[in-house]
């Protein structure tokens, strides 16, 4: 526990089983993310105080234990094909007892933020995000420089841009096509 | 060019073994309030040392791994809640910034009925509009609190407009602290352009031109108190090779941990034990998010994450906003996993994100029983009628926009088709605790009152039960305010910083 933290034993186990079940599936897209987003949720609960590290691990334990009160048949989680552990996984999130429900939903919050961050999946579903937050940067690296050469800078609350550095039509185009209008000002 | 460490911060391989240190005034967090009070402190001449438990980031490391992220710059990796009826998720910057490194970057000044009742009603003649005003000026422009570049607002915000256009509903543009904000929408990450003007980019600098200095990884655990005056900070200086420790004696003290932070110190170290309003009085400002599925693209990911609020509703406490976030939170928005989540989210370019904000009548409390943090909220029936109320007029909006599926986050909810179905939402009032609420505005714990039995600060941020200690946070906020806090925290704290420089100037003349 504490910032040596890591998932250990059967404990990896049970959290790897939770990780494939509440991870994205798509037909088409057919790497496996598994370890990478484990690794992930890992780290978060590393940060996490002692205390509360403690109280996830025993959660996994608790699913791994009880959810054959969920249906499905006897098994442990971790022994169940995942169409058994997602219908498992589904009567938690339909449950009566909000409890429940919001303890779900903690664990999936991790999965969900670190499969949907994965540069595999961002792809997928056509979504840049990495090369935008680079475009974007490099941009705004030359409005700056732009703007220095200029005399005089509006006072606040006055937008900088609303003084010609850089045309609204094009502001969100990638970094080429940004590149391309402030040429066209005469950069 | 790689970014320089700012001259003025020290972190712990430039120092060896305990840490001890003498200063005028020693200043715990560097938020929006430990900074602001920081630089007003070190611009009167006097010698600051800010102790900040985070790490300092440069521009370059706020990374895209969103879950890294998390965990370096927020506290217990941004996993933190208040109990109650339902748990609301919140967040706390942890890094030299604090707060403001991972937040919005919205500007709104206190609005004025709130300051006329708080100059009233809570005896806190210095806090009337007119005596604020400038203050708010020149946190603005030290912030650079601006309107957006024209073309950086993005589709997000633009189906926003379109519906409160519509509609005929009052919207505003946000100011937000920003130069040249280039919609890159990672704002929670920490801005990766430099362009969002957390204070590490505003006050921190003006603290180190004048010589004051900031130690990182600084956890401040002890008051000192000697003689019935506070007179230094101590802690533990977290050193990945070693823990050390560190002790800071100063001739004033200044929390600015946070509305959390700050009470749980003083009531670990028992400040004021007799001061029931320690930790108490405490608003969240819940929110809860609002999706919606348009015919066209509308491209969340170009933009800035909020450029407009809608406030045709305030009066009844209710204001209406996008939120532009990036594609993992706007799967994490849906509450749902593995395949059928996938599947909706092959729809993510199409999908609207938005919120609603409630001024908060109930309040919660901040505990530390054996020392555990607990922060306990419950969100009354009162301000759950105002949210389905709230979240029925955002969906309005969306369907003017030209939505074709609204989702609200009420568990076992319906999938909203038409406005028709937005009049059907009071016939099964989601309860409490089948609604999902989110918060980012934590205030008011050791509230600000003219009369010392009732906050914990008096008007010039002085602990009533202790001289020397001053609180210059979210947690001296008086009372709910209804819009982003960060300009309102800004101002206290820099009104508290000048008395305090003052005192202490008249005091070594005298
Ligand atoms: C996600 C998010 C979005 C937001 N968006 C907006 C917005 O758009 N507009 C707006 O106005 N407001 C916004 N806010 C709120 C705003 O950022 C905060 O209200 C404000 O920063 C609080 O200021 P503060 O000084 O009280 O605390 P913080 O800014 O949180 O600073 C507290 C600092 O104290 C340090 N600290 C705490 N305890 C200790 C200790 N024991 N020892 C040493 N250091 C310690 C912390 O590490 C931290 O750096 C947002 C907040 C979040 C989380
Ligand atoms: S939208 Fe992007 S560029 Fe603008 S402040 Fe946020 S992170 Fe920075």
């Amino acid at each position: 526990m504490g910032r040596n933290f890591s998932f250990k034993g059967h404990t990896r186990r049970i959290a790897r089983a939770l990780v494939d079940t509440m991870m994205p599936r798509w037909p088409e897209l057919e790497v496996d993310l598994t370890d990478r987003i484990l690794d992930d949720v890992e780290g978060v609960v590393r940060g996490f105080p002692a205390a509360f590290q403690v109280g996830y691990v025993a959660g996994l334990w608790a699913l791994e234990a009880a959810s054959p009160l969920l249906g499905g048949g006897p098994q442990p989680f971790t022994r169940c094909d995942l169409e058994t552990r997602e219908r498992r996984l589904r009567a938690l999130q339909d449950s009566k007892v909000p409890q429940l429900r919001q303890v779900l939903l903690l664990y999936g919050v991790f999965v969900t933020a670190s499969a949907y961050a994965q540069p595999e999946v961002e792809a997928f579903l056509g979504v840049p995000r990495r090369a935008w937050r680079d475009a974007r940067a490099r941009f705004r690296e030359r409005l700056v420089q732009m703007e220095a050469s200029r005399p005089l800078r509006p006072a606040t609350p006055e937008a900088l841009g609303s003084h010609g550095v850089a045309p609204a039509a094009t502001y969100l185009d990638e970094g080429t096509l940004a590149a391309e209008a402030l040429r066209a000002m005469g950069e | 060019m790689r970014e320089q460490v700012p001259r003025g911060i020290i972190q712990p391989h430039q120092t060896r073994g305990d840490v001890r240190e003498t200063c005028d005034v020693v200043v715990m967090g560097s938020g929006a309030g430990g900074a602001a009070a920081a630089a007003t402190l070190a611009e009167a001449g006097l010698d600051v040392l800010v102790l900040e438990e985070g790490a300092f980031h440069r521009t370059s490391e706020y990374g895209a791994n969103a879950t890294a992220m998390f965990s370096a710059l927020m506290r217990d990796g941004g996993a933190t809640a208040t109990i109650g009826r339902a748990p609301v998720p919140y967040m706390e910057g942890r890094c030299v910034g604090g707060s403001t490194v991972i937040n919005g970057g919205m500007c709104w000044r206190t609005p004025e009925d709130v300051l006329d009742h708080w100059a009233g009603a809570m005896g806190l003649p210095d806090l009337a509009p007119a005596a604020l005003d400038p203050l708010f000026d020149e946190v603005e422009a030290t912030i650079n609190a601006r309107y957006q570049d024209p073309g950086s607002e993005g589709g997000n915000n633009e189906v926003f407009r379109r519906g409160a256009e519509k509609l005929g509903w009052k919207y505003q543009r946000n100011k937000r602290n920003q130069i040249h904000c280039v919609g890159s929408n990672e704002c929670v990450t920490g801005c990766p352009s430099g362009a969002k003007q957390s204070t590490v980019y505003s006050w921190l600098p003006r603290v180190f031109a004048r010589g004051g200095r900031l130690m990182t990884h600084c956890k401040v655990t002890k008051v000192l108190v000697e003689r019935g005056r506070a007179v230094g900070l101590a802690g533990t200086l977290d050193d990945p090779h070693r823990r050390r420790k560190f002790v800071v004696r100063a001739k004033a003290v200044v929390l600015a941990g946070g509305a959390v932070q700050t009470p749980l110190l003083m009531l670990r170290n028992k400040i004021a034990p007799k001061n029931e309003h320690v930790g108490r009085h405490f608003t969240i400002h819940p929110n809860i998010k609002v999706a919606a599925l348009f015919e066209d693209r509308v491209e969340s990911m170009r933009g800035v994450h909020q450029a407009y609020q809608c406030t045709e509703f305030k009066k009844r406490g209710i204001l209406l906003a996008p939120g532009g976030i990036p594609l993992m939170f706007t799967a994490v928005a849906f509450s749902d996993f593995g395949r059928r989540l996938a599947e909706r989210m092959r729809d993510y370019h199409h999908i609207a994100t938005g919120g609603v904000l409630v001024d908060d009548f109930s309040s919660g409390r901040i505990m530390a029983p054996l020392g555990i943090p607990l922060v306990k909220y419950d969100v009354t029936d009162i301000d759950q009628e105002k949210f389905v109320e709230a979240a029925g007029l955002l969906a309005t909006l969306y369907f003017a926009a030209g939505a074709k599926e609204v989702y609200l986050p009420f568990h076992g909810y319906p999938v909203l088709k038409s406005v028709d179905d937005v009049k059907k939402l009071h016939d099964h009032m989601p309860r409490v605790e089948d609604t999902e609420y989110f918060t980012a505005h934590l205030m008011g714990s050791c509230r600000m009152h003219g009369d010392p039995r009732q906050g914990v600060v008096g008007p010039d941020g002085q602990c009533w039960d202790l001289p020397g200690l001053y609180l210059a946070d979210a947690s001296v906020m008086p009372g709910t305010i209804g819009v982003n806090p960060q300009v309102t925290i800004m101002a206290l704290a820099r009104l508290i910083a000048l008395r305090l420089a003052d005192k202490l100037q008249r005091r070594a003349a005298a």
